[in-house]
């Protein structure tokens, strides 16, 4: 079963089918899947060749030797929902803005799962991969950032 | 070589001349003996009378006082009769084709042996014509042998030739004494003038430039594939529909599409006037290059009885010895012809009365009016570079046509050539990418497409058209895809129109669809819009292109759009495309597709 769109009303419908069950209530929705079903979607006669975009896609980005995730943006005012209740929707893969362009529905919870900080490590030899000690850098950054983080946070609260 | 006209300063000189050159028979021939002096007509006749002056002959002149008068002359020397005196003095004055050819300036008659009339009448060709240009003469259907090379008996700087033409041969008279003088020299522009000869010397204008548009050599011209095809494809009487409404008859439609490689209105051009070139062998509706004189009629004909059929190019008879070469009839059923075009052969076009009759099947009608056309010398007309002037009834392929080409159909119609408006699209892509274009005229505020340009009528289900409460844009595209949004959906439905209108919905507009609607009714008020393009790109591999036209009326529009390939194996990132102030120029654009993973 394929996204159906309104596309007056710029909504897509996302069907249980298209995400992937994990366990019990929890299913995934792999964000590269919906980026090439807009793509389709888009480009497609009989569906929304006339219609505006729906989607934006920056490719990975290679920094100073880190390769940042791709990003899925959903724009021109387009918005999602499901034809279920009550399930937890875990947004894997790419970077997205699809929990911003959700439409709440009953009992239904997206995570993101987006991070800044996320990168992708080429396996397999090479001059990209890491040694050991450049991993534990990292992470220790990354915890750092975390805690930061997380210690503002909660200041801000109290 | 000396030229002797009529003011020749020192007669004596002229006259001793004449003698010099010319033998003399005492029965009266007088035939060239030696030198290329030529001399007016007054020359020969003031010759032979000094000659019968003299009480002794001289030399190779065999004349004196003892002979009877061997010439008379009038209107100021310019009509020269050689006399026969076979029955009285067996002298009878007379010269040769060949003698024939060292004058000029008037007509020289005489009598041949068989006491029938013998008539050189002089023709002088007035006019301007580029250096080397060789003037030809056709009389009665055939190439009058040139003796005159690029020019001769230039006796002042507007005179391109003087000769005398032989008009009347053994009694009966050639061709009405008709001729036409031609100047189709390749590369120069082309030029024909008509004239009826007699006694005296008549007038021919001619007048040729360089062809700015006449560069190819010919050689290569005539090595063209496609070269011979060009006359040959589609003669005849051929309705042309060069404005869209309707079509307008005419001779035949010129195309340059079979010219494989060279497939312009240049080549175009070149090619027919490569038909017409002197020396040619090749034809042109079936008339020798050498032999086409412009001189085309439309005849208003009767329809006749009998049922026989004229075939195409054949030649065509009328009393009074006229023939010519059918090039159109509007039926060639003899029973529904009533409009026949013909190339004048020889004689004087047939009149009111006459009957015009097939040599093939002899059909035949009666003539009631007929229409000299304006011609031009190379068929075709004028060619500025870029657009047709073309002569009355020269037709072309309407598709070749293009703004600014200017056509006159046999029916005397004008029709313009609309001016179309293309815009082009090509996309460098994958090889393997199936691209689409969606492309509409924009909104007059917002960046994106105008989709609610138009608003439908009510229309049934399945219908073949689709109507709008408004006439249509004049310039909107003569095809393309008519988007509804019909009521009850929640996307636009794309039909593809093959024509519209606003007279089928008067004064609304109409969408005349390929297929059929969906099985869903318009409602009243749906958002109705024009895509330019809604389609993939034609053809297929790394270079795929689009293309679509409409008729300019006025000022400028804007057009967005995009370019999609959604393949979901490898999506390309979206072009965005524009055509900004589109007005009466046709506009093209180039994207690259990228792939986005």
């Amino acid at each position: 079963m394929a996204y159906s769109v309104n596309w007056t009303t710029k909504v897509i419908t996302i069907p249980l089918t298209d995400l992937t069950l994990v366990s019990g209530s929890n299913y995934t929705l792999d964000v590269e899947d919906f980026w090439i079903e807009a793509r389709r979607l888009e480009a497609s006669p009989g569906d929304g060749l006339w219609a505006e975009q729906i989607v934006e896609f920056v490719n990975t980005q290679t920094l100073s030797g880190i390769v940042y995730s791709a990003i899925v943006k959903v724009i021109n005012g387009y918005t999602w929902n499901t034809n279920t209740t009550n399930k937890n929707i875990s947004l894997i893969g790419k970077n997205s803005n699809l929990l911003d362009v959700f439409i709440p529905g009953d009992g239904i919870s997206v995570l993101a799962n987006n991070s800044a900080g996320k990168i992708t490590i080429s396996e397999g030899g090479g001059s990209t991969v890491w040694s050991e000690s450049e991993k534990d850098d990292i992470i220790v950054k990354v915890d750092d950032t975390y805690d930061q983080a997380h210690i503002a946070a909660r200041n801000t609260q109290s | 070589m000396t030229v002797y006209d009529r003011d020749y300063a020192t007669p004596a000189d002229a006259v001793t001349a004449v003698l010099a050159q010319f033998s003399i028979t005492a029965g009266g021939d007088i035939r060239h003996d030696t030198g290329t002096n030529t001399f007016h007509v007054w020359w020969l006749h003031r010759a032979l009378q000094k000659k019968v002056w003299d009480l002794a002959t001289s030399g190779n002149d065999l004349l004196n006082l003892a002979k009877p008068n061997p010439s008379t002359s009038e209107a100021l020397g310019t009509i020269i009769t050689l006399l026969d005196h076979t029955t009285d003095y067996t002298v009878r004055y007379n010269i040769d084709d060949t003698a024939a050819e060292s004058f000029f300036g008037g007509s020289i008659e005489q009598q041949n042996g068989s006491s029938q009339t013998e008539r050189y009448s002089g023709l002088i060709v007035l006019g301007t014509a580029v250096a080397g240009t060789q003037l030809q003469v056709v009389q009665d259907a055939a190439v009058y042998t040139s003796f005159w090379g690029t020019g001769l008996n230039q006796t002042d700087s507007n005179t391109l030739l003087r000769v005398l033409i032989k008009t009347i041969v053994a009694g009966a008279e050639v061709d009405k004494q008709i001729v036409v003088v031609k100047a189709h020299e390749y590369g120069d522009t082309y030029a024909v003038w008509e004239t009826t000869l007699g006694l005296g010397e008549k007038v021919a204008a001619i007048s040729t430039a360089d062809d700015p548009n006449n560069n190819t050599a010919l050689g290569t011209v005539q090595a063209y594939t496609g070269f011979a095809g060009v006359g040959a494809t589609v003669e005849g009487w051929t309705l042309i529909d060069v404005d869209g409404n309707g079509g307008d008859p005419f001779i035949g439609d010129l195309s340059y599409a079979g010219l494989t490689g060279n497939q312009t209105k240049d080549a175009l051009y070149e090619v027919v006037k490569a038909y017409l070139v002197r020396g040619t062998t090749d034809t042109l509706w079936g008339i020798d290059g050498d032999l086409y004189t412009a001189r085309l009629y439309q005849l208003t004909v009767t329809p006749g009885s009998g049922s026989q059929l004229y075939v195409q190019n054949e030649t065509v008879t009328w009393a009074g010895g006229g023939s010519g070469t059918l090039l159109a009839a509007d039926d060639l059923d003899e029973d529904n012809t009533t409009r026949i075009v013909i190339h004048l052969d020889k004689g004087i076009a047939p009149v009111n009365t006459d009957v015009v009759t097939g040599a093939t099947n002899s059909a035949n009608n009666t003539v009631t009016a007929t229409e000299k056309l304006a011609t031009a010398a190379n068929y075709i007309g004028v060619y500025t570079g870029t657009n047709w002037i073309a002569a009355k009834g020269t037709g072309f392929l309407a598709t070749e046509l293009i703004f600014g080409d200017s056509v006159t159909a046999l029916d005397g119609e004008t029709p313009s050539v609309p001016q179309n408006v293309t815009l082009n699209l090509t996309v460098n892509c994958d090889a393997s990418d199936d691209p689409y274009c969606f492309l509409a005229e924009k909104d007059g505020a917002l960046e994106a497409p105008d989709y609610n340009k138009y608003s439908g009528e009510t229309t049934g289900s399945s219908s073949s058209f689709v109507d709008i409460d408004t006439p249509l844009d004049a310039d909107e595209p003569q095809t393309g895809y008519v988007g509804v949004l019909h009521t009850g959906r929640t996307y636009f439905t794309f039909y593809e129109y093959s024509d519209w209108n606003n007279t089928e919905n008067t004064p609304n507009g109409r969408f005349n669809l390929v297929g059929t609607t969906d099985a869903i009714g318009i409602t009243a008020g749906d958002d109705v819009f024009i895509a330019f393009f809604y389609e993939a790109l034609d053809g297929t591999g790394a270079v795929q292109t689009l293309a679509n036209s409409f008729v300019f009326d006025t000022g400028t529009r804007n057009f967005v759009g995009w370019v999609r390939h959604g393949d979901p194996t490898i999506p390309d990132k979206p072009v965005p495309i524009a055509y900004n102030a589109v007005g009466s120029n046709s506009q093209s654009l180039t994207v690259v597709l990228e792939n986005e993973s």
